[in-house]
């Protein structure tokens, strides 16, 4: 019971005092890579528990194009993609942050996201099409304290200034993109291995 | 094993009684633009060919037009045979017109593509290849002829060649035209050529756009000309609106409805455009859009437009809401080879097949009956009767949208806001379903409107209870 306390402590703590909060997660080893997996897991279930039980007055996507599967799939990936070019690009530019410390301030950031989407979802029963303007604007203002979090996260890991922090950004968009095109040309590259392998092996068992 | 054997011929025999046996599957599209299962709307009834109408009129070849008359004679341009042949809705034959006297000579017709029959039932030909339309009165004899447009009228080049003929209750003709892109031919009672009557987008796709912008004017001379595609099939509603069907690929209207002054005035209030097929593959069998070649007006602002490419006719109400699709392509009843016309009698419906020389009558099931007949009461603003007919629509087909929603809106006019809330969430309103839940909100509120105050204010009042609690509690223990 009072591991589950301190592991909801520091989550908590952080969306009320980003900076001092982070700071305790990476100089004070009160971070946990296991806290971090539940709150990406909340974060999923609450995100799939909004397009699935939210009203028709703000959600009316059709049901068949949801895969709860899929959708955790794709979010842990960008997220591991992001902490993965982060870690590249920082590690450059005389970054302090461990790739363990990068993933685990990302995952404390959806502490704000969890905390709004399941009982919005909920209220979104109780909204009219007009009144979901206020669904809306919940969503977004946690959507914006969430990138702040990373962001603040990204600062207190590495130490570094704000403008530094800012460009980093954008480096670490660009990194992104390069181990995408360099994995699709990977994948490419591999499949013609195997096709030509397949060949030698067809034109030597018919021979 | 006697029994199994029994058992099996039983099972093999029986199953294919089983099963409808309409050729084809219907469906309509979703609140996403998705095709969804339904059931048939429309099953055919029969097909016939000129035999059947009567052994000497050896069989069609190559009929390019149909039409129904008030009286529900049915006209069938002939026209590889030039004759037009005219029979009754229980196929029997009452003339077949070859020739003519003009001013007292024999006249015959060459190829007539179109033929159309007033309220005063002359009946207008458009003998194509003769260049003229004809007007002949129900014994065949002679009344007016129109030659086009005066000679060097339009130009020196201009040629003729009359397709379609349709002509509203004052006499004027509307014509589809051979090789002209300006629009449908239009002509005053006496047959004088008084302008040109609704047009056709053209769309540019970018990158059509971009080759124009580069190349020299030498080149640009030699390329093919952004041009309109033609009309391909023409109908007057009773309002004299005439409706249009065109081959238009590109961001054009499919289906045009045109008032008076020539402006399309077609409504649709879905998010689904006016296309036949809304989605299909763009290679491969079946691919491509459809191609309208034929529409006809059912009275009630329904219409419905055939699709030359897959054989199917797709019936719209006058909201643009899909109602049924039905029909397919093959040799069997009920699908097409060449679908070239269509016409209604009464509630049946005729394909004219160029390639088969056959007509097929389609007669509506239940749920066609049904649908034809609420979207006619909502039409003469007879909502009540309507609602009772989209119930039973949804007993048939609970998947059909515009019945769900019309059951719903009916429900909330009722004051019935749950059950409406129901039908309306079913139906993906969401604007009526917020009011539906609004006034059902406001309902509950009210109801129990004791519960939720005592609720409210005994939360407030817990804070000061324990306060009190706490107070009274110190005073007495130390006393």
């Amino acid at each position: 019971m009072k591991k589950l306390k301190e592991q909801i402590a520091l989550p908590l703590y952080i969306m009320r005092h980003p900076f001092d909060g982070f700071y305790r997660m990476k100089h004070m080893n009160e971070g946990k890579m296991s806290t971090a997996f539940i709150l990406f897991f909340l974060f999923w279930i609450s995100f799939v528990f909004m397009q699935q039980y939210g009203s028709i007055t703000v959600s009316t996507s059709h049901p068949q194009m949801h895969n709860s599967i899929r959708d955790g799939a794709s979010i842990f990936a960008i997220l591991v993609l992001w902490s993965l070019s982060n870690w590249a690009v920082t590690s450059l530019t005389d970054g302090e942050g461990k790739f363990k410390e990068i993933f685990m301030g990302n995952c404390y950031a959806f502490t704000p996201l969890i905390l709004t989407l399941l009982p919005m979802t909920l209220a979104s029963h109780l909204m009219t099409d007009t009144e979901s303007a206020f669904f809306f604007i919940v969503i977004t203002a946690a959507v914006i304290y969430f990138i702040f979090l990373a962001y603040v996260a990204m600062v207190s890991v590495q130490n570094y200034g704000a403008g530094k922090a800012l460009g980093t950004i954008f480096l670490t968009i660009f990194a992104m993109l390069i181990i995408v095109f360099l994995g699709t040309v990977l994948m490419v590259l591999l499949q013609q291995m195997y096709n030509f392998a397949v060949n030698i092996y067809t034109e030597l068992a018919f021979r | 094993m006697k029994k199994f054997v029994l058992f099996c011929l039983i099972f093999i025999f029986a199953f294919p009684l089983s099963v409808n046996a309409v050729p084809y599957r219907g469906f309509t599209y979703n609140y996403w633009g998705g095709p969804i299962p339904a059931p048939v709307a429309y099953v055919p009834l029969s097909h016939v060919n000129a035999s059947d109408i009567c052994a000497s009129l050896g069989s069609f070849n190559m009929p390019q037009d149909l039409h129904v008359d008030i009286n529900g004679n049915i006209y069938i341009a002939d026209t590889s045979n030039h004759r037009i042949v005219i029979f009754d809705r229980h196929l029997e034959l009452i003339n077949v017109i070859d020739s003519f006297y003009m001013h007292g000579a024999l006249q015959t017709f060459n190829f007539p593509r179109g033929v159309f029959v007033t309220r005063d039932l002359d009946i207008y030909i458009a003998d194509t290849e003769n260049r003229r339309i004809v007007t002949l009165d129900q014994q065949g004899n002679f009344l007016r002829v129109n030659n086009g447009p005066e000679f060097g009228e339009i130009d020196d080049h201009f040629q003729f060649f009359p397709l379609k003929i349709t002509v509203d209750n004052a006499g004027r003709q509307f014509v589809i035209v051979r090789g002209v892109f300006e629009g449908i031919m239009r002509f005053d009672p006496r047959g004088n050529f008084t302008g040109y009557f609704g047009t056709i987008q053209v769309s540019v796709s970018a990158i059509d756009w971009f080759w124009r912008l580069i190349s020299t004017a030498e080149q640009r001379a030699r390329q093919q000309l952004f041009i309109p595609t033609e009309f391909t099939g023409m109908d007057i509603d009773e309002y004299g609106f005439v409706f249009t069907t065109n081959l238009a690929t590109g961001a054009g209207a499919k289906v045009q409805r045109l008032n008076p002054a020539g402006e399309d005035v077609l409504h649709n209030f879905t998010d689904i455009e006016i296309v036949g097929s809304a989605n299909y593959s763009a290679l491969g069998q079946f691919s491509g859009p459809s191609q309208f070649i034929d529409i006809v007006a059912r009275g009630n602002g329904m219409y419905t437009a055939l699709d030359r490419n897959r054989g199917r006719l797709y019936t719209y109400d006058r909201e643009g809401n899909l109602l049924y699709v039905f029909g397919g392509t093959g040799n069997v009843l009920g699908m097409q080879r060449i679908p070239t016309a269509l016409a209604v009698l009464d509630d049946t419906i005729l394909v004219l097949d160029a390639l088969r020389g056959e007509i097929t009558f389609y007669e509506p099931t239940e749920l066609g009956w049904l649908i034809n007949e609420a979207v006619a009461l909502l039409y003469d603003g007879d909502v009540t009767r309507a609602v009772e007919m989209w119930h039973r629509v949804l007993e048939i087909d609970a998947n059909f949208r515009l019945a769900l929603v019309g059951v719903g809106r009916a429900y909330l006019a009722a004051g019935e806001n749950r059950l409406a809330m129901n039908y309306l969430r079913r139906g993906i309103d969401v604007e009526y379903f917020s009011i539906a839940f609004r006034r059902h909100r406001t309902e509950l509120m009210r109801d129990n409107f004791y519960l939720i105050f005592f609720a409210v204010v005994g939360l407030a009042f817990i804070k000061p209870a324990v306060w009190v609690v706490k107070k009274v509690r110190k005073k007495v223990r130390p006393a």
